[in-house]
């Protein structure tokens, strides 16, 4: 079963789970067997791009050391077989310049989303 | 994909999403995907008679429209009100097409 | 629906905070409703949906106490679809991931409820006709 999943909630909850947990269960889900690529959408489709950092987050005296790195995830599951997209309105909305993309990341056109949707035996939209 | 449902559950009026969605459902078609929305939650307002609505573009582009009974109830809105095309359902129907195979999309 | 199929969902969200925790239970009762067995995997802050500590109250407001107020709690909505679907001879399997779980010190649920991984995803979507996401809000 080829299997698309779609990462629509971008940085939701990234600082606390210190992953976006949806990209990490993907992992997850390839790790046990499932054959998958993904669609980054709305504000996720920013995660391939480079250059991300997070400023130590410090609350009530704890600091938070350890930090997300969507980026290398996003990278390390493009750079093992399966495909990784964004949209191009995506990028154009929020003015993500694709040249700062990761390289493997396959920017689709909004118009082909259906074709592209079509070809999957299951789609998982979180 | 056999058919596409998508789940909407949010209000039009707030969000771009269900607008996308739309869109999304019509090229479904287009491609030769039956496809149909379910507006249920604050989506149901969409289900409103509106020229310019969202439930009127989608049945003009060949999309199914179907409104949550229970979301209509729970915002007053009644079945009178509804745009022509809309059919009026229960939850059932997003297990119906699940168990039949059908892409079902939630938003 | 002649043979019985088995959906698997995906919820995401804590109870008490979005529409979509009655909508997607109203789903599952639907499935349950039916014939078809379900099989539950809940992430994030679904994991407290079967949260065994969950109580109702009274209400001032309403001026009403906790009995006229009748709470409903997702605990018990849960427990309401394992017996549904035990009544009609339906397999249902809720697996609330551990992870999760341990993160929200969500450890004591309902009976019933099982202690997962997210391979545990995987493995209740392929062994499920039809998987449904439901994200959360």
């Amino acid at each position: 079963m080829k299997m698309l999943t779609i990462v629509s909630s971008g940085y939701r909850a990234t600082i606390e789970e210190q992953d976006d947990t949806i990209v990490w269960l993907t992992h997850c889900l390839r790790n046990a067997g499932a054959d998958t690529d993904m669609l980054l959408l709305g504000a996720a489709a920013n995660y391939p791009v480079s250059g991300q950092s997070i400023i130590p987050v410090c609350i009530g005296g704890r600091e938070q050391r350890h930090s997300p790195e969507i980026h290398s995830q996003v990278a390390a599951f493009a750079s093992n077989g399966s495909k990784v997209m964004v949209l191009s309105n995506d990028l154009e909305d929020r003015s993500i310049d694709r040249r700062r993309l990761l390289q493997q990341v396959v920017v689709v056109d909004s118009s082909d989303l259906p074709e592209l949707l079509s070809a999957y035996d299951q789609v998982w939209h979180w | 994909m056999r058919e596409l449902l998508i789940v909407e559950t949010r209000d039009a009026a707030e969000h771009r999403g269900p607008e996308r969605m739309v869109e999304l459902a019509a090229g479904m078609v287009r491609v030769g995907v039956p496809a149909t929305i379910f507006l249920t939650e604050n989506a149901a307002f969409a289900a409103r008679h509106r020229p310019d609505g969202l439930a009127a573009s989608a049945i003009a582009a060949g999309v199914a429209v179907a409104v949550d009974r229970f979301a209509l109830h729970e915002r007053a809105i009644g079945e009178t009100e509804l745009e022509s095309g809309v059919e009026p359902s229960s939850i059932d129907i997003v297990v119906e097409h699940l168990a039949v195979g059908n892409c079902v999309m939630w938003r | 629906m002649s043979k019985a199929k088995t959906i698997c969902f995906a919820l995401m969200d804590p109870p008490f905070e979005a529409s979509r925790t009655t909508t997607a239970l109203r789903a599952i009762d639907a499935a349950l409703r039916l014939g078809v067995n379900v099989n539950v995997f809940a992430y994030e802050g679904a994991v407290m949906l079967p949260f065994r500590h969950q109580q109702p109250h009274s209400n001032p407001v309403h001026g009403r106490d906790t009995q006229e107020e009748d709470h409903p709690l997702p605990r018990e909505w849960v427990a309401g679809l394992i017996r549904t679907a035990s009544e009609r001879g339906l397999n249902f399997e809720w697996v609330n991931c551990g992870m999760c779980v341990d993160e929200r010190g969500a450890g004591d649920a309902i009976d019933g409820i099982l202690r997962g991984a997210p391979a545990d995803l995987w493995r209740l979507a392929s062994a499920s006709d039809n998987t449904l996401i439901v994200p959360t809000a």
